[in-house]
């Protein structure tokens, strides 16, 4: 199962990789995922599975589905890795996987619609059709909003998450900056696989920390701004850096060449180098390849995606010698 | 524990790595953490955020147990998740204080958002009602038409594009 929506160019792509939008929702009358037993899992999965539009959406169970899918959902950020490796969840996706709801993670329903670069609206639309789309007694009080397992995401439990390319302001060593600025304003900023992992290949992910005691509206206001203030420092940043530091634009070309030769390469590598690539290609510095390839290649270039495209299994060591030998293909 | 960076200060902050499933667990003193850039990153933020030391609580009250799924308060001390939605009634009494704690008030105010369910409310009915003809002439909201329109472009409905998007022109 490869997404099809990373395939397309949204707005803003030079900057903005992809933009998701979650909603987490639990039904009534029944325990939280983290204190359910096997027969209310059973029950709860059935009765959702029963819910759904099968000319729209395809109800999966992961225990049904084999070890490298799964795992190359969660590489390709669709779902997260608690749910890969947990069985008693579940999938439901739609034709082009831009939207993937995972059922018993954290709550019983996190709903996601996802889009290539910036597009909050349409993102937070899809979502919302996806949840009217179930026709769900969900469990939501006055007080606090939509119930669910973590306080913490309690309230519209709405969350925004925009991934961003930053090689600039990371070259200039202004990520700290940013962070707490934007901190200051309630987002937060990930790397790219989510809690806890640094800037993989200049890749952040900037989200609301908070949907509690906030309309949609002025969650998605804020957003906005914050994306679009990031957006144009990084713009600067990558103005200033081609201008006053020649070995910023050498690091393009190298990462070009080292691409399009390289007989063995780790994914780590792969990601370095193709994050590079992104930014020659948003600034025209090159223009053989264009975004929609390497925005495909950094996703072909995750372990299970790579395999399921070549079907074979392969150990780590063949794995990046065929990532090596895909890249210098396609970048031909 | 000692920290594992500088093997001198006491360890506080447990920092998960997983990188394309594979997981590191590293711990770390804050002067190691903040100079590894990493105490901005949520969890160990969402860590100081949603953790509360079991003494700000009194004993007994750990005890008290949810009647609708037998969680107890303290479970939820422990792993940070209540057990059913029943819960945000049973421990109502500490509930307000918490929230206070992690999101700086303790009411979610429903504002109802308008102007997005109407853009809902209407792409649901025009997928709906598919051989009834769109009156747009009544919509004067721009985004509102530029979601049909991009929704008739999805159905393959060319002319009702066509007219939505005359109707945005005239309305700019």
């Amino acid at each position: 199962m490869i997404n099809l929506w990373y395939n397309e160019i949204g707005k803003n792509s030079e900057y903005v990789i992809s933009t998701r939008v979650r909603l987490a929702r639990n039904l009534k009358n029944f325990n939280f995922p983290n204190n359910m037993t096997k027969e209310d899992i059973a029950k709860l999965t059935k009765i959702i599975e029963n819910n759904i539009d099968n000319n729209k959406y395809k109800f999966l169970r992961l225990k049904d589905m084999d070890k490298i899918t799964v795992s190359s959902l969660a590489q390709q950020r669709l779902i997260s890795f608690e749910c890969a490796e947990n069985l008693n969840c579940s999938i439901i996706t739609n034709k082009d996987n831009s939207i993937v709801t995972m059922v018993n993670e954290e709550d019983h329903l996190r709903i996601q619609a996802f889009c290539s670069g910036l597009n909050i609206d349409d993102t937070y639309n899809n979502a919302k059709l996806a949840e009217n789309n179930m026709n769900l007694d969900y469990a939501k009080n006055d007080k606090y909003g939509y119930l669910t397992s973590c306080p913490t995401n309690l309230g519209s439990s709405l969350r925004i998450s925009v991934m961003v390319h930053l090689p600039g302001l990371v070259k200039l060593k202004k990520m700290n900056n940013i962070v707490e600025n934007v901190l200051a304003a309630g987002i937060l900023v990930r790397g790219l696989y989510g809690e806890n992992t640094a800037g993989y290949g200049d890749m952040y992910q900037f989200s609301n920390r908070s949907s509690f005691g906030e309309s949609d509206d002025s969650i998605i206001l804020n957003l906005k701004n914050v994306i679009s203030y990031i957006m144009s420092q990084e713009s600067k940043a990558r103005q200033l850096l081609i201008k006053t530091d020649v070995l910023f634009e050498d690091s393009i070309f190298r990462a070009y060449g080292i691409l399009k030769n390289s007989r063995y390469i780790t994914y780590k590598e792969a990601i370095e180098y193709l994050s590079k690539l992104r930014v020659g290609i948003s600034m025209k510095l090159i223009s053989e390849i264009d975004l929609k390839t390497v925005n495909r290649l950094i996703t072909e270039s995750c372990s299970s995606v790579l395999k399921i495209i070549l079907k074979q299994d392969l150990d780590e060591h063949d794995e990046n010698i065929e990532r090596a030998k895909y890249l210098r293909k396609e970048l031909s | 524990m000692k920290c594992q960076n500088c093997k001198e200060r006491e360890a506080i902050i447990k920092y998960y790595e997983n990188i394309n499933g594979e997981k590191k667990e590293t711990v770390l003193c804050s002067v190691c953490a903040k100079k590894l850039n990493l105490i901005e990153f949520p969890n160990t933020l969402s860590y100081f955020l949603s953790s509360y030391p079991k003494e700000l609580f009194e004993n007994e009250y750990t005890k008290k147990v949810c009647d609708k799924c037998s969680y107890t308060f303290d479970d939820y001390l422990k792993n940070g998740l209540f057990g059913c939605p029943n819960c945000y009634d049973a421990f109502n009494d500490r509930i307000d204080a918490l929230l206070t704690r992690i999101h700086g008030k303790n009411r979610h105010i429903a504002i109802e958002n308008k102007k997005n369910q109407n853009i809902i409310k209407k792409t649901y009915t025009s997928v709906k009602d598919k051989n009834k003809n769109m009156d747009i002439s009544s919509i004067i909201d721009i985004n509102i038409l530029k979601n049909l329109l991009s929704l008739s472009i999805k159905e393959e409905k060319y002319e009702d594009a066509a007219k939505i998007r005359d109707r945005i022109k005239d309305l700019e």
